[in-house]
């Protein structure tokens, strides 16, 4: 049995991590080997230390409110995702109608008809640029989860 | 704004009715089909479970108590928004803890861009006088090590996870778990050891 391989194995003796066999190994080596008897010694300091370690509770009061936080933060998101959508309809419905009056009324010069239309033109293919960006990345991001 | 957002919330929560549910006779697996179909009462049970596990293992992560808080709470609600991908086969939590590990690790990148420094950093351990000095020093060495051997160390110490269980929960096999371990103690021995009194080589 190496050296190495005991270490590593001492390191999980005080910790509840080895097998009673290899508890077995670890014990018969340490009746010979000195060294490793006080990494067994330092292991064992180290372990009680880390047993004291807590992290800070927070105030009781958190744990009361967390779960209806999470409901209304995924009720808002809910909320927000509507209200887009609406907004959006009645944008585009709106403007669609405005255009049209305008590009359909005779009065209006042809220049502000051209320019209206290069304006739609181009609000288009920026939104599809963006929404086909989004949706890329989206795809991409299925690979984050991917453990490394 | 957003502990003022919660403590608005807590007065509507106390007239949420289902905000009280207490583990009903349904197993974990049965609670996660009904979240499945859209059931937003049978996931609060799931959050209410694991809720402060994911808070202390985002503290662990970012050391500060309101973003553990708003990262644990974002975690829940991506679970919930992709909870169409998570086999009901499998347990929850380690699948979870993916979503919450890469929420986290995101928030360190954007922390890191930002170039600000945590709050709280250092300060997230129960403020104890005795062995402030090692504690600090542990701390330190916790810090210092690499985000594989801090993320099992916190497992393993902060929510006293066994060795399976953080192979499980990390996806990693039980040999490399404990090969994590050992080098992350032999780190932390290296930086704590003047406080830790041991004996002379």
């Amino acid at each position: 049995m190496d050296h190495q391989h005991i270490k590593e194995l001492i390191s999980s003796y005080h910790d509840g991590g080895l097998s009673s066999e290899q508890k077995r190994l670890v014990d018969e080596h340490l009746q010979t080997c000195q060294e490793c008897r006080k990494e067994w010694e330092d292991m064992k300091k180290l372990e009680e230390a880390m047993k004291t370690m807590e992290l800070k509770k927070p105030n009781p009061e958190v744990w009361k409110i967390y779960g209806a936080s999470v409901y209304n933060r995924l009720e808002r998101r809910i909320g927000w995702i509507l209200f887009s959508i609406g907004a959006m309809i009645l944008l585009f419905f709106g403007g669609y109608e405005m255009v049209k009056s305008i590009i359909q009324d005779a009065a209006t010069p042809l220049l502000l008809k051209i320019g209206i239309l290069a304006l739609l033109g181009g609000f288009v293919v920026l939104v599809i640029s963006v929404l086909r960006e989004r949706l890329f990345v989206r795809q991409r991001e299925r690979y984050k989860e991917v453990e490394k | 704004m957003v502990h003022e957002t919660i403590v608005q919330n807590s007065r509507i929560a106390q007239s949420v009715r289902w905000t009280r549910v207490n583990s009903p006779a349904l197993t974990e697996a049965e609670l996660l089909v009904l979240v499945k179909k859209g059931e937003a009462k049978a996931y609060q049970v799931i959050v209410q479970k694991y809720m402060q596990t994911a808070y202390y293992i985002a503290l662990g992560f970012v050391h500060n108590h309101q973003d553990a808080l708003d990262l644990s709470q974002d975690s829940f609600i991506k679970a919930f928004r992709k909870i169409k991908s998570f086999d009901t086969g499998r347990p929850f939590f380690p699948w979870f803890y993916r979503i919450l590990k890469n929420l986290c690790l995101d928030h360190f990148k954007r922390v890191r861009r930002r170039n600000e420094i945590p709050l709280e950093e250092g300060t997230i351990l129960t403020q104890e006088k005795e062995d402030k000095e090692m504690k600090a020093a542990l701390w330190q060495g916790i810090e210092k090590l690499t985000f594989e051997q801090k993320e099992i160390i916190i497992l393993r110490y902060f929510r006293e996870y066994s060795y399976q269980e953080i192979a499980e929960i990390t996806g990693k096999p039980i040999g490399t778990v404990m090969s994590s371990l050992h080098y992350a103690k032999k780190r932390l021995k290296e930086v704590a050891g003047k406080y830790l009194g041991f004996a002379k080589d």
